[in-house]
């Protein structure tokens, strides 16, 4: 297993069924993650992959995957500069049913090149 | 973008350094967000119960008075540029503390995205700071800023359990530092 090179910690009121549900959910993940639909099966071994406005923008791989209370996979990008935009607004819609209004140019540079 | 710095000669905030950056995006305006960073009405319900007490000019005096009452954090007001930029220094008050590890800083960047407001927090020290103290304030701005954002978008604070900062503590400890 690599070392952690960026970790973000969000504290969220939800139950850890319906977090893991909002993480591995092609539907709320659009919603969150400024329209990327997170796409895997979820069991380890298996590829992921994330698609934004039908075009696969990342893929990797699931390694590890232990519902409800831990999931690790692999991409190829680095979303350093996005994930605290990505989980702000997950924190958001789980506590108040709405995303946060953050145009995508927010996500910062790596965002921005793909997008 | 004004930036109002304080040019006391012990005071050279250019030579600190960020060793905690953490950003959480809040759907609220940047008046409410400095509003909630500034005043005890808003901080005792995110913070621990902990009072901000702060004199909003450079200069002025900046507290975190505890639930008994007490000053546990104190210092002064280095850059107020209200809604968008904060600088204080972040002392807590246990014996030796600042001797031994210089005083801290924290800035509050507030930034317009979108509709929501980008919050950074920065903590900066002026040496280097182990690791084993760091993860006091890695485990705790998290919990702070994120029950903030709650409070700011539900009207409810979050009632999270911290365990004490073991970690912090011992190296505090090992190196002659009072703590509770």
């Amino acid at each position: 297993m690599s070392k952690p090179e960026f970790v973000y910690v969000t504290y969220i009121e939800t139950t850890p069924e319906k977090l893991w549900e909002a993480l591995t959910n092609v539907e709320f993940s659009k919603r969150y993650w400024f329209g990327t639909e997170v796409k895997s099966d979820w069991k380890v071994g298996s590829p992921f992959a994330l698609v934004t406005d039908g075009k696969t923008t990342d893929t990797g791989q699931i390694l590890e995957a232990d519902r409800p209370r831990r999931l690790s996979y692999t991409f190829k990008h680095e979303l350093y500069e996005a994930m605290p935009a990505i989980l702000s607004g997950l924190k958001s819609m789980l506590e108040t049913g709405k995303p946060l209004a953050i145009p995508r140019a927010a996500l910062g540079k790596e965002e921005l090149a793909r997008s | 973008m004004k930036i109002y710095r304080r040019t006391s000669p012990d005071m050279k905030i250019d030579q600190f350094k960020p060793a905690i950056v953490y950003t959480i995006y809040i759907a609220a305006p940047p008046e409410k967000v400095w509003q909630a960073l500034t005043t005890a009405e808003f901080s005792r319900q995110y913070f621990s119960g902990f009072a901000i007490e702060a004199d909003l000019k450079i200069g002025g005096t900046f507290v975190a008075r505890a639930p008994d009452g007490s000053v546990h954090i104190s210092g002064e007001v280095i850059e107020c540029d209200p809604p968008r930029r904060l600088t204080v220094t972040w002392n807590v008050n246990w014996p030796a503390l600042v001797e031994m590890l210089g005083p801290t800083l924290v800035t509050y960047e507030i930034e317009q995205a979108g509709d929501a407001v980008k919050l950074t927090m920065l903590q900066s020290h002026d040496r280097e700071i182990s690791d084993d103290i760091l993860s006091g304030g890695r485990a705790g701005w998290p919990a702070i800023l994120s029950s903030l954002k709650s409070l700011l978008e539900t009207g409810q604070a979050l009632a999270i359990k911290m365990a004490p900062p073991e970690r912090m503590l011992a190296a505090l400890k090992e190196m002659g530092i009072g703590t509770p």
